[in-house]
């Protein structure tokens, strides 16, 4: 029965059960503050084992600070983060630490990602190095061999970041963010700041990581079409929440939540002489200081009802695998 | 009509062959500033007639009534002799080391404590950047020159003591300019990156945030050096200096009230002063465009 029970906990790599996080603005001379940008309200998801969790969603939705405060680079105000059956915000300072090493990033900006002081042998085997792997020659093996696996050459491990193009940084970023073998890997929109043409070889190269190390993704993103890509499910986020998630073949095909729908309509189509329906939302995405009543959504929701303006709606699973959070929908 | 050579080129790798460090290309920019050139030059023979010193003075710079009193520079005597007949030409290579070290050590200790706080300040943030800024404010508050006058008071005059009473006066302003950096490097992505690895606070800070805060750190300090070498002048000059070795400052102060009868006495250490901060100067003005070519 023990192992059972085993079983069905160690399906998800990580559980997230109502993720808070809010940044105080600064406040006056005390530094006393009411206000909070509440960046992240109330997430709850799962990631299962060796799986693409896509997240999309506009600028500022939370994405990032989601990803970023999963794995405690930002201390979480509220919620639970269940990573590989440990609750992560009970750890201490040197027992995170040292859990790190089931757990990275891809930062997006592959420029800024880089320590300019370090060449990039330094900059990969550091993991290696801060968990133990003191031994210089097999540090070095390995870090060789992973340069050939993002494919870099073995030359490249005395150069410094600014003699590389973007995308041969973000090889780097994602060389280093994969030599601890992590379990988790948060892909904070890699591709984003990369030609369109570097974009595909990055997914590709993710992907084949992904099958040969095991990985398993949380795939921040907001080109709806990159997350299709590589996703085996997507949510949809809207002002530090979940309107939806499902996998991205019923997602696409039949969006529930009239976010989501607008969304999905707003993808641009290779053939110009299609018509289509957009469905164009009504002013600006709301302050997160001060988020609307009710489900947050209503504000420019084309549907909504009296009771949308009270009432939040719950996160609820419509269809097997398929969230909504939607009075709605159905 | 010519045809077409096929033209042997190495592939093409994305990259310049020759390895482009850091430290090669700020060389490379400082060497384009003349006058940090020319300044790098004077200070680097100041620096070799200071350690040499030993060696190529004449006389002991103690040594009374070597020579007639109040001789004026000339073949026996290139600086000429002060009011007890002493030689002014050793006396000065001796008062190179004294100065030059003072400067060294004091901006030393002053950069070394500064970065120190500041790094702390500026990396932990919260309530240990209050009270250590608090620290600083309250040392700032303090006139420095009264501050080092009572120290100097105090505490027996000997050279360590004066470089050292230098050095803590003057970290504060270190301090602050170490914390900025590290307030603003410490958001950098790579700095996150590096935590997000799972890497010490203590290697964060040595190995991503400090080495690229470098830069204003070098500069200050060379700038540093000259006020220090100003600073001991201006205590020497009341009589509170280092006399044994002289400094260049209690040279100068030893030479003001013949001003009259040989004005050498006061010209020339005051001239080497002068040569020597200004050098200092344009070196520090040459390294933060060097080091920093975004300020251009």
């Amino acid at each position: 029965m023990t192992v059972e029970l085993k079983k069905v906990s160690s399906d998800n790599l990580l559980e997230v059960s109502n993720l808070v996080k809010y940044f105080p603005l600064k406040g006056g001379f005390f530094r006393k503050s009411k206000n909070f940008v509440k960046a992240v309200d109330g997430v709850s998801f799962f990631i299962r084992r060796g799986e693409t969790l896509g997240i999309v969603g506009e600028s500022g939705c939370g994405k990032t600070t989601t990803g970023r405060t999963i794995l405690r680079l930002h201390e979480p105000t509220k919620g639970e983060i269940l990573f590989d059956g440990i609750d992560l915000r009970k750890l201490k300072a040197e027992e995170l630490r040292q859990k790190r090493k089931d757990m990275s990033i891809i930062f997006q900006d592959p420029y800024s990602s880089l320590n300019p002081r370090m060449t990039v042998g330094d900059i990969i085997g550091e993991p290696l190095l801060v968990h133990g792997m003191t031994d210089n020659k097999q540090r070095t093996a390995a870090v060789h061999a992973m340069l050939e696996e993002v494919g870099l050459a073995p030359y490249h491990y005395r150069r410094f970041p600014h003699e590389f193009s973007g995308g041969q940084r973000q090889r780097v970023g994602i060389a280093r963010a994969v030599i601890s073998s992590p379990k988790l890997i948060v892909c904070d929109e890699p591709v984003s700041a990369l030609d369109v043409s570097i974009q595909s070889q990055i997914l590709n190269l993710l992907k084949d990581l992904q099958r040969t190390h095991n990985l398993t993704y949380l795939f921040i993103a907001h080109n709806l079409s990159v997350v299709k890509h590589i996703s085996d499910r997507v949510g949809v986020m809207y002002l530090g929440k979940f309107v939806e998630l499902a996998v991205p073949k019923a997602l696409f095909a039949h969006p529930m939540h009239p976010y989501t729908q607008a969304l999905l309509s707003a993808i641009p189509h290779a053939n110009p002489d299609i018509r289509m329906d957009r469905l164009m939302l009504k002013g600006d995405v709301p302050s997160p200081v001060n988020p609307p009543s009710g489900c947050r959504f209503h504000t420019r929701c084309s549907v909504a009802v009296d009771r949308c303006k009270v009432e939040d709606p719950e996160w609820r699973e419509i269809r097997p695998d398929h969230f909504v959070a939607c009075h709605l929908a159905q | 009509m010519t045809t077409a050579q096929p033209q042997v080129t190495k592939p093409y790798t994305g990259m310049s062959t020759k390895e482009e460090t850091f430290w090669s290309l700020t060389w490379y920019r400082f060497r384009r500033h003349k006058m940090a050139m020319i300044s790098l030059a004077i200070l680097l023979i100041l620096y070799t007639i200071a350690l040499i010193a030993p060696y190529i003075a004449p006389h002991d710079p103690m040594d009374i009534h070597i020579g007639p009193r109040f001789a004026p520079p000339g073949r026996e005597f290139p600086a000429g002799t002060d009011r007890l007949g002493r030689d002014l030409y050793s006396r000065l290579l001796w008062g190179a080391r004294t100065s030059l070290s003072v400067g060294f050590v004091a901006a030393g200790v002053s950069i070394v404590i500064g970065t120190i706080v500041g790094a702390a300040a500026g990396y932990f943030g919260g309530v240990v950047d209050d009270v250590l800024m608090r620290i600083c404010e309250v040392i700032m508050a303090i006139p420095t020159f009264f501050l080092l006058l009572t120290v100097v008071a105090i505490f027996e005059r000997s050279m360590l003591n004066i470089m050292l009473v230098i050095g803590f006066t003057t970290w504060p302003s270190a301090a602050r300019l170490v914390r900025g950096q590290f307030l603003s490097l410490r958001e950098m992505d790579y700095v996150e990156a590096a935590r997000s690895i799972g890497a010490k606070n203590s290697r964060i800070t040595m190995w991503h945030i400090l080495p690229n805060a470098m830069a204003p750190i070098i500069v200050s300090t060379t700038l540093r050096i000259g006020g220090a070498i100003l600073t001991e002048s201006s205590l020497a000059f009341i009589g509170l200096g280092v006399t044994s070795p002289p400094s260049w400052g209690s040279l100068l102060e030893g030479g003001r009230h013949t001003l009259t009868v040989a004005p050498w006495m006061v010209m020339i250490p005051g001239a080497l002063i002068f040569v020597t901060i200004l050098a200092y100067n344009f070196v520090g003005d040459g390294l933060r465009d060097a080091l920093d070519p975004r300020l251009k």
